[in-house]
């Protein structure tokens, strides 16, 4: 599905293909076979392409139009536009999508359908709240209802899998974590109170909780795992359930707007991060959901995180990592290419915690994520970074990577690439962040470690140079939730200088 | 993971749920644990090895090959050709394993679905396979042997191995169930205790001490995988355990044994609490109510298990227990209901 979404995104630049790439749902243009992420990209496509103007047609609808219109609308152009006719020769008024058969998905699990709070006319008259649509769709359409539950593979497998305890304990008792955000909240309860906070992929609520506690006026949480009936009921068993409105499924689906209400929040607060920061692509989400929710001097919560590096030289922990031991002789058989095996493998990124003392340079910055402002496409990205290697290192096997997490609210400098993470202790500073690598606590992000090549790792260096370099993420294209990771490096050997490649993927 | 450029990607038309299953087998870190296991690989070892006069010449089908190590044995038990097959893209892996070690004429390597793949032999004379999952079942691969058996194996041919047993018994758990399901009470200050509900649902797969054990076993159900059928795979079957002691009962715990009785001299492993670790461990399911037996006292009820409707490789599984006591003030039933996923 990836495959074909980003092939059609390809064929017409290079532009368009970093903007679509990166979210998790695209949906098929209204004529064509484009595919797009974003209601007004396809909205002006409309236009320019097909000289048909969508937000015209809503209008002529009327003044009664509601989102029971607009979805039987889109069918009602899809249908048309399946039989053939022109987008310019298709009549679109209430007298053609009268019939309600329109409410039924012209296109099987058609995303545009939930993108509907970009379509409606800006009137609040005509909100109908998602119950009422549930209803009324029940009403008409009766069992095929089901029909219009948006639910694809990938993602369904994803969020399938935070359904157990088991996980969701992992991370409750990852205290870094959440002590790192509890701290922040309490030492910063003036900054909640009264306010009103978004929680992206909530999980089992316990930020909303801690929001709650500091005294928000109002918590929106909202996750689109099973998990969201759970947090519902620990959100009344701790009497916050006039506080907290735990809604379940994904931020931009226009129930959960039409839920959180045209009024913007004070507040975005998500724990998003993922192995090697960016892999399982939840920010993608957060982007999202700041972009359609949050006020222009609104706060989130963290605030940045930045990209860290740092080389490892440790020969026997890496053979012990990669299971050379055991695959050379397995029960009288030679299993050799199994090696390397274990976690740590020539293709993907092994998740460790790394011992500090096979480190073999400075851990470096090499990016930085302000959350108020990045955008989708800086996601992929390519990054300088340069690192002084141990006086005692003569070659390189890996590299780790790991992130640190900020916590800057308005007031403090805005750069956190400035502060000294390595002076925080395991545990981080209290309230200010933490970090999730190999001088602090474990944390259940360990550390991504790309392993080199066997002819990379042979090569000879000069211990105490600056080896220096570029980091490249980039989406796996088979995978939206997947990251390519690239590390190209260099530096002095005692015959020249010596460079190297890695790409690893984390999927 | 990555795919050679040409090939057609045979998880690419799956369902995801599905592509995930055969995916996390591409993982070396799964093959690793498997070949670790000793009492596992060193039984099948063993039962192929010891019986050279059975695999002399045939030919054998290996379903779900993984990296091969049993078609292996089974060439050096004098099997005439070995057809392994197996999903996962571990078989690339496998290729060059077979290859390193001289067997590439003697082996096929095959990947696919057993019901998509196009064997060289018509028929098979004997199907080795290490099909089982935790609790026997889950995730198992059980079914595709049964077809491989309907469409491949010749009349009189063999299965290794050929029975499974599934065993249950009552276990004292006080402290751990505590650690496990009271987390919930207390979360940062918050009650989540909703989620003790979730955590009692979900089946524990870990190592019991033989010390917790307070019944006699019982056995629930025989597989004899030349007759079943995949409908046998779906089961509501009475059990009845028997107190050893005066204890508390916690939990009842499952395992399962595996015999290869073709051989010569039959040879079984057992993946109990009472025997060596194996990496199927035992499964734990927890009781709503702690029950409080009196030696020679007995656990009545009932183990029901179905794959699951939405996924098929999940485990539904129903445990019904009924205390029979003359105390009238420690007579206990109930019900516990588990998904496997």
């Amino acid at each position: 599905m990836s495959d074909s979404d980003s092939d059609a995104a390809s064929s017409i630049g290079d532009i368009i293909e970093e903007a679509s790439e990166p979210d998790t749902t695209s949906f098929e243009c209204l004529f064509c076979e484009q595919q797009w992420s974003r209601v007004p990209d396809m909205l002006t496509h409309c236009r320019s392409e097909h000289s048909f103007d969508l937000e015209s047609a809503i209008k002529s609808l009327g003044p009664d139009t509601d989102e029971l219109d607009i979805i039987k609308l889109i069918n009602y152009l899809r249908a048309e536009s399946q039989k053939g006719v022109d987008a310019k020769n298709i009549k679109a008024d209430s007298e053609t999508i009268a019939d309600d058969r329109y409410l039924q998905p012209t296109v099987p699990d058609d995303a545009l359908l939930f993108e509907l709070g970009d379509l409606m006319p800006d009137s609040e008259s005509k909100a109908v709240d998602f119950d009422e649509y549930e209803t009324a769709l029940h009403q008409r359409v009766g069992q095929d209802v089901e029909k219009m539950s948006l639910e694809n593979d990938r993602d369904t497998s994803y969020f399938d899998s935070y359904k157990g305890s088991g996980i969701h304990r992992e991370m409750i008792e990852d205290s870094v974590r959440t002590q790192g955000y509890r701290d922040f909240i309490e030492k910063n309860a003036g900054l909640f109170a009264g306010k009103v906070v978004l929680d992206v992929g909530c999980g089992t609520g316990i930020l909303s909780l801690f929001c709650a506690r500091a005294g928000a006026k109002k918590v929106f949480a909202v996750d689109n795992s099973d998990i969201a009936l759970r947090a519902k009921e620990i959100v009344a068993k701790n009497g916050y359930q006039d506080t907290i409105e735990v809604i379940q499924g994904r931020v931009e689906d226009f129930h959960t707007q039409r839920l959180i209400g045209k009024d913007k929040v004070d507040i975005i607060i998500s724990e998003w991060m993922g192995y090697g920061l960016l892999f399982e692509g939840m920010f993608d989400s957060v982007i999202r959901a700041r972009d359609l929710c949050l006020k222009e001097d609104g706060l989130m919560v963290p605030s940045h995180c930045t990209l860290r590096l740092a080389p490892i030289s440790n020969k026997d922990w890496i053979a012990e990592s990669k299971g050379e031991a055991f695959w050379n002789n397995v029960y009288g058989f030679d299993f050799s290419p199994m090696v390397p095996g274990g976690a740590l493998t020539d293709r993907e990124i092994g998740v460790f915690d790394v011992p500090q003392k096979s480190l073999g340079g400075e851990a470096c910055t090499f990016y930085q994520l302000d959350l108020k402002h990045i955008q989708l496409q800086e996601l992929d990205f390519s990054a300088p970074f340069s690192t002084k290697l141990h006086t005692d290192m003569s070659s390189i096997d890996a590299f780790a990577i790991w992130f640190d997490t900020f916590f800057l609210p308005p007031g403090q400098p805005q750069d956190a690439t400035a502060i000294d993470v390595a002076s925080w202790g395991m545990n981080g500073l209290p309230g200010l962040g933490f970090s999730t690598g190999p001088y602090s606590a474990p944390t259940h992000w360990h550390q991504a470690v790309l392993l080199l090549d066997e002819d990379d790792r042979r090569k000879e260096i000069s211990g105490g140079s600056v080896l220096r370099g570029t980091v490249t993420y980039k989406k796996t294209r088979r995978d939206v939730r997947g990251v390519d990771v690239t590390v190209g490096w260099e530096v002095d050997g005692e015959k020249g200088p010596v460079s190297g490649s890695v790409m690893r993927t984390m999927s | 993971m990555a795919q050679g450029s040409g090939s057609k990607d045979p998880l690419s038309s799956m369902a995801h749920s599905e592509a995930h299953y055969f995916n996390s087998y591409n993982h070396h870190g799964i093959h690793e644990e498997m070949l670790k296991d000793e009492v596992r690989t060193k039984s099948y070892r063993d039962a192929i090895y010891q019986n050279g006069h059975l695999f002399k010449d045939k030919v054998v089908l290996d379903v779900g090959c993984g990296t091969s190590i049993l078609s292996m044995f089974a060439v050096r038990a004098g099997a005439k050709h070995v057809i392994g097959v197996d999903m996962s893209t571990i078989i690339e892996k496998a290729r060059e394993i077979v290859k390193k070690n001289g067997m590439s004429d003697k082996i096929t390597l095959l990947q696919g679905k057993m019901e998509e793949v196009k064997l060289p032999f018509d028929k098979v004379d004997i199907i080795i396979s290490e099909w089982m999952g935790y609790f026997l079942l889950y995730e198992s691969m059980l079914d595709t042997v049964l077809y491989a058996r309907d469409k491949y194996l010749v009349k009189d041919g063999l299965i290794f191995p050929d029975k499974a047993t599934i065993y249950a018994a009552g276990i004292e758990d006080g402290e751990y169930k505590e650690e496990k399901i009271g987390f919930w009470d207390n979360v940062w200050g918050f009650d989540y205790t909703p989620l003790k509900a979730t955590a009692m649902t979900e089946p524990l797969v870990d190592t019991v001490d033989i010390k917790a054990v307070v019944t006699d076993p019982s056995t629930i159900l025989t597989l004899d995988l030349y007759t079943c059928t995949v409908a046998d795979l779906s089961f509501r079957l009475p059990y009845s355990l028997k107190a050893r002691r005066n204890d508390f009962i916690h939990a009842i715990i499952a395992w399962f044994d595996i015999e290869f009785s073709a051989c010569h001299k039959p040879i079984r492993f057992s993946t109990g609490p009472h025997t060596k670790y194996t990496h199927w461990k035992q499964t734990v399911f927890y009781l709503q109510d702690v029950l409080t037996v009196e030696e020679g006292e007995q656990i009545k009820g009932e183990l029901e298990t179905r794959p699951s409707e939405k996924n098929h490789r999940d485990l539904d599984i129903k445990i019904s227990y009924k205390l029979i006591s003359d105390d009238m003030h420690r007579q206990t039933s109930g019900e516990g209901v588990y998904k496997m996923c």
